[in-house]
């Protein structure tokens, strides 16, 4: 099968669903030049009506899709770095994400929210934060994180179709990985996690880069642990049965979250855990997130963030 | 800083021991001196001095079993270093009952977790719960390997597959009636303290040898006339004699004669040993259920007169029924002669050796018999004795030398001299 980049995956779900529906279009700053080269060449393709560049205001963003989203368009909007995504905070969270529900169900919103995220590039918080948790503790909105090319597409081309909003974060470090994807259409539902590697010892979940990390540590290990690695792809709907069922055979759970620790995902996550999958548990959880401190720029930045050696550790202690 | 109070090692084979029965309460002042608590160990119970004065920290609460050298208590010099103490949580794992246990089946061993504020709570992972329940596991039973003792789900997983391996396992064998729909419960005697120690040592016996039994015949006309000789003289002599002091001696001899029934498996290799310590098994009766087995020891009996043997004997049993052994008493035996059949008047039997040992005789009663001699019918006091040994260690020929040995003993008994 023929391999490409996780940036051209995305590029190529946003051609194929901007051909099959002439109500997608995209929204974002400079994206007809493009920054990063997802939406390369597509104001040639579409033309100006459908490749919008805006002023230098994520509130004008979202807040022209969200009333284009209510009249029946299928707008994608491209926020370039997730930390801008605070300054639209109310648009995308309270307006955009609750409006299908503050209408009894008579409005959908058909809204995507796009964005790289993530560190490791070294550029200091605003460009390096995950700010899914602040969208998963808004009902309303579905929340993707993909670790794959193909994940990626697939999950870019079902959130164009939803018809309520969801936000795609993709890594930062992740964009220009390889990986398979197939010439021919396919989806990638929201909401369904993937077990990336089959294992017995231990469960380690996690979200884009993350997994990445996880398959590394894995792979290190195995003449040691048996180690499942369960890529969520989709943090909201989650895909909870995946975890207990892989739990039902390690006992074991680590979760890696790219995020800071407090509040972050990997609490929710543990407390659903420890909840619904008590009798499940063999050993304490162990999460692996960034400190509890503003990620910085530089060569500091490795010091705050998970790493697969920290994640090895984890392992090693649930394991004992 | 508080003063810690050990649970003591008061012998080389002891690893564990029980709080029996603290003496103060949590807080209370006590002076130096004065008794803690009431310790027990396998076979004795014993009283725990005051090594200091201050307010006493109980750590591990009553019943709980511990390793020894383990952290049962503290005594604190002030209010504040008492109150300090209370924060601490102690948790650990009792390590398996004994090195020769450990052994033989680690996987069935008590392995109790305790914290100081808890009162002696089990830890034990949710799953390794669950799954102690699901196979009617008494998670109790279980030794924790987990992080600090934790119970984990392969330490069940190895319970429950040590005693599907293993006949009798208490609550989880099939072959146990159903407490709650079979038969009706009389009586529950806890399975701890003697009980336990006789329990985990016969099946430990039976478990790890090779043990055969043998009966033999013996006349023991002349010793009888003897013994009836030296009790017409017990004032002279200082002491009643009595069969248990003359069988002692007689095996004693003839084991000397035959080394290698005095011997052990140690590692790789058969140790004969140079001393005979020879273990005279006492009977104990407790209650209508409960009656208890002492084995004190007469160190170095293949070197003692009847006399000195007869006074040890006395002083052994004497302090056994009274509760008072110490382990030294009971430590240390390389063969055993038991009472058990002789004093029920069984004629035969298959005694189980101590574990550890070679051999273990075991006399029944004596009885008066026509027996053929020279073709004459003649009126003769006749004996049984059972012998139990490791085939591991001793085949079938050295048993018949010894029994040989004993009937010359028997019937000449001044050879004993």
């Amino acid at each position: 099968m023929r391999e490409i980049t996780l940036i051209e995956a995305i590029r190529e779900a946003y051609i194929e669903e901007m051909q099959v529906d002439e109500k997608v279009f995209l929204v974002g700053q400079d994206i007809r030049g493009g920054n990063f080269p997802n939406t390369t060449g597509l104001v040639e393709m579409f033309g100006d009506d459908r490749v919008l560049d805006t002023p230098i205001s994520e509130t004008a963003m979202v807040g022209s899709a969200f009333g284009a989203a209510q009249m029946g368009y299928r707008p994608v909007v491209d926020f370039m770095s997730g930390g801008f995504a605070y300054v639209a905070a109310c648009e995308v969270l309270l307006q955009s994400a609750q409006h299908y529900f503050q209408h009894g169900g008579n409005v959908s919103v058909p809204l995507v929210i796009t964005a790289g995220v993530g560190a490791g590039l070294k550029l200091a918080n605003e460009h390096s934060v995950t700010p899914h948790a602040m969208f998963l503790h808004h009902p309303g909105i579905k929340v993707a994180f993909p670790s794959t090319p193909y994940d990626a597409k697939g999950l870019m081309k079902s959130a164009i179709r939803d018809n309520n909003p969801v936000c795609m974060f993709w890594h930062l470090a992740l964009m220009m990985e390889k990986g398979q994807v197939p010439e021919e259409e396919y989806l990638v539902p929201l909401g369904v996690a993937d077990v990336k590697r089959e294992g017995t010892d231990v469960t380690v979940v996690a979200t884009g880069l993350q997994v990445k990390h996880a398959l590394e540590v894995a792979a290190n290990l195995e003449s040691e642990v048996s180690v499942e690695v369960v890529d969520l792809r989709s943090m909201e709907p989650l895909d909870y049965e995946a975890i207990s069922r892989s739990l039902e055979k390690t006992n074991r759970l680590v979760v890696v979250d790219e995020d800071t620790e407090r509040c972050g995902f990997a609490a929710e996550l543990i407390a659903q855990v420890v909840d619904k999958s008590f009798d499940l548990l063999d050993a304490p959880i162990e999460r692996i997130c960034i400190d509890n401190m503003p990620i910085p720029g530089g060569y500091l930045e490795a010091h705050v963030l998970p790493n697969p050696a920290k994640i090895e550790t984890a392992i090693r202690r649930v394991i004992a | 800083m508080a003063q810690e109070i050990l649970m003591p090692k008061l012998a080389m084979a002891m690893s564990e021991g029980t709080v029996n029965a603290w003496q103060f309460a949590q807080g209370d002042m006590v002076e130096k001196g004065q008794i803690l608590l009431e310790i027990e160990t396998e076979k004795v119970s014993y009283e725990i001095e005051s090594t200091g004065s201050g307010y006493l920290n109980i750590v591990i609460s009553e019943g709980q079993t511990v390793p020894v050298e383990q952290v049962i208590g503290h005594i604190a010099k002030t209010k504040e270093e008492l109150d300090s103490l209370g924060e601490k949580v102690v948790a650990f794992a009792a390590e398996p009952a004994g090195v020769a246990v450990a052994e033989q089946a680690p996987q069935v061993v008590q392995g109790e977790t305790h914290s100081a504020t808890t009162g002696g709570r089990i830890i034990a992972s949710p799953v390794a719960k669950k799954l102690a329940k699901l196979n009617g596991l008494d998670i109790s039973e279980v030794a924790g390997t987990g992080p600090n003792g934790r119970i984990v789900k392969r330490d069940v997983l190895a319970t429950i597959e040590a005693s599907q391996t293993a006949p009798v396992s208490g609550a989880s064998s099939t072959l146990t009636p159903a407490v709650e729909t079979g038969p009706k419960v009389k009586a529950s005697i806890p399975l701890k303290g003697m009980r336990k120690a006789i329990a985990d040592n016969m099946m430990l016996s039976l478990s790890s040898t090779a043990q055969m039994s043998s009966t033999m015949e013996v006349d023991a006309t002349e010793l009888v006339n003897l013994r009836k000789r030296l009790v017409a003289k017990a004032e002279k002599i200082g002491h009643r004699v009595s069969f248990t002091d003359l069988f002692a001696l007689i095996i004693a001899r003839a084991a000397r004669q035959v080394p290698i029934v005095n011997a052990s498996i140690v590692g790789e290799e058969i140790k004969v040993w140079e001393e005979i310590n020879l273990g005279i098994a006492i009977a104990t009766e407790i209650n209508e259920y409960e009656s208890g087995l002492f084995v004190p020891v007469i160190k170095d009996a293949g070197r003692k007169s009847l006399f000195e043997i007869g006074r040890e004997v006395k002083d052994l049993s004497g302090r056994a029924r009274a509760g008072e052994l110490t382990p030294e008493d009971m430590q240390d035996g390389t063969l055993t002669l038991s009472s058990a059949a002789f004093a029920g008047g069984l004629v035969s039997s298959t005694p189980i050796l101590n574990p550890g040992q070679a051999l273990l005789v075991q006399p029944g009663p004596i009885v008066e018999k026509p027996v053929v001699q020279d073709g004459e019918i003649d009126i003769r006091s006749m004996m049984s004795l059972n012998f139990t040994f490791d085939h591991r260690i001793v085949d079938g020929i050295p048993i018949g030398k010894l029994a040989v040995k004993i009937a010359e003993l028997m019937a000449d008994p001044e050879l004993l001299l």
